[in-house]
């Protein structure tokens, strides 16, 4: 792909263009890496920045927020009412007092003999939908249902 | 204007309205009629159950954390155990009849087991729709991508 650069001093915001012929792996990537949302994740002494939608889960433990990758897990200075409003519609959605999931790395859901619901990630972690949270939970995600419908039937 | 009455408080309304008539005519029957047989008598203990076990289901909240057949079992144990308090206070005014405790046991069961199988199939039924629900969720995304 041609990348062309314009210095520009007169803009007002910064801007990008994407032509193309066919939409194609490549097309899509680029697209995907400028909308992506991210948030920066702090692991030892180094610092990432990481794509909202590669995240699994957000969880607090001793008052710390930490992002749950397939394999990694990463420190973010946010908390979970934060992280709600960000990226509620990127499909985050408040399991229990001190998780936030995303509904998008989410396998199954199951119940245990104890009626307890249970949420199956996608790297293989089970996570537990806590019964207080659980009817918003469902809510949330019919919403989200609707609105990623209502955006397919306007898709050009 | 503010409705009192609509879709979602219909049946509870109605409920109220229900009793509060069915209790009006007891009371005034006993004080203009001076009659207290066996139907205002029974009416008026299935009002003292239902208050019991609407009270012992209201605090359902405070055994919430528990796993929730164990919560189930403790209901029902309270259930009973205030259903039979009170039929033995009742023996106090009025004779039992012969296997009343049994037949208080049995009513009270039946109506306690078959809510709870109707909420267990709906806990299972509400599951299996949101597993529909995430899988059509995960669809859209992929056909985004």
């Amino acid at each position: 792909m041609k990348i062309n650069e314009y210095q520009q001093d007169n803009l007002t915001e910064n801007y990008l263009d994407l032509y193309y012929r066919t939409e194609d792996s490549e097309v899509l990537a680029v697209r995907n890496l400028f909308r992506a949302k991210r948030v920066i994740g702090k692991s030892g002494r180094t610092r990432e920045i990481l794509a909202v939608s590669d995240i699994y889960y957000f969880e607090i433990v001793d008052r710390k927020c930490f992002a749950y990758l397939h394999s990694d897990v990463f420190e973010v200075e946010m908390n979970l009412q934060a992280i709600l409003d960000s990226f509620r519609d990127d499909g985050f959605l408040r399991i229990s007092k001190s998780m936030v999931v995303n509904v998008f790395k989410l396998t199954k859901i199951k119940s245990d003999i104890n009626m307890r619901v249970q949420a199956e990630l996608a790297n293989g972690e089970t996570v537990v939908i806590n019964r207080t949270y659980k009817r918003s939970f469902y809510q949330e995600m019919r919403a989200l249902l609707r609105t990623e419908e209502l955006h397919a039937a306007t898709r050009p | 204007m503010r409705r009192l009455v609509h879709r979602k408080n219909f049946f509870s309304t109605c409920c109220c309205i229900f009793t509060l008539v069915s209790l009006a005519k007891v009371v005034l029957e006993y004080f203009l009629l001076g009659e207290f047989g066996h139907y205002p008598y029974n009416l008026t203990m299935i009002l003292f159950f239902s208050v019991i076990t609407t009270l012992i289901l209201s605090q359902h909240y405070r055994i919430f954390s528990l796993p929730l057949v164990f919560a189930v079992l403790v209901q029902y144990l309270l259930v009973i155990s205030a259903v039979m308090l009170l039929t033995w206070l009742s023996s106090f005014f009025a004779e039992v009849a012969p296997g009343g405790y049994r037949d208080m046991f049995t009513s009270m069961s039946i109506i306690y087991l078959c809510i709870s199988v109707v909420y267990y199939i709906l806990f299972f039924w509400e599951v299996k729709r949101h597993n529909r629900v995430l899988q059509k969720l995960l669809q859209s995304r992929k056909q985004d991508q």
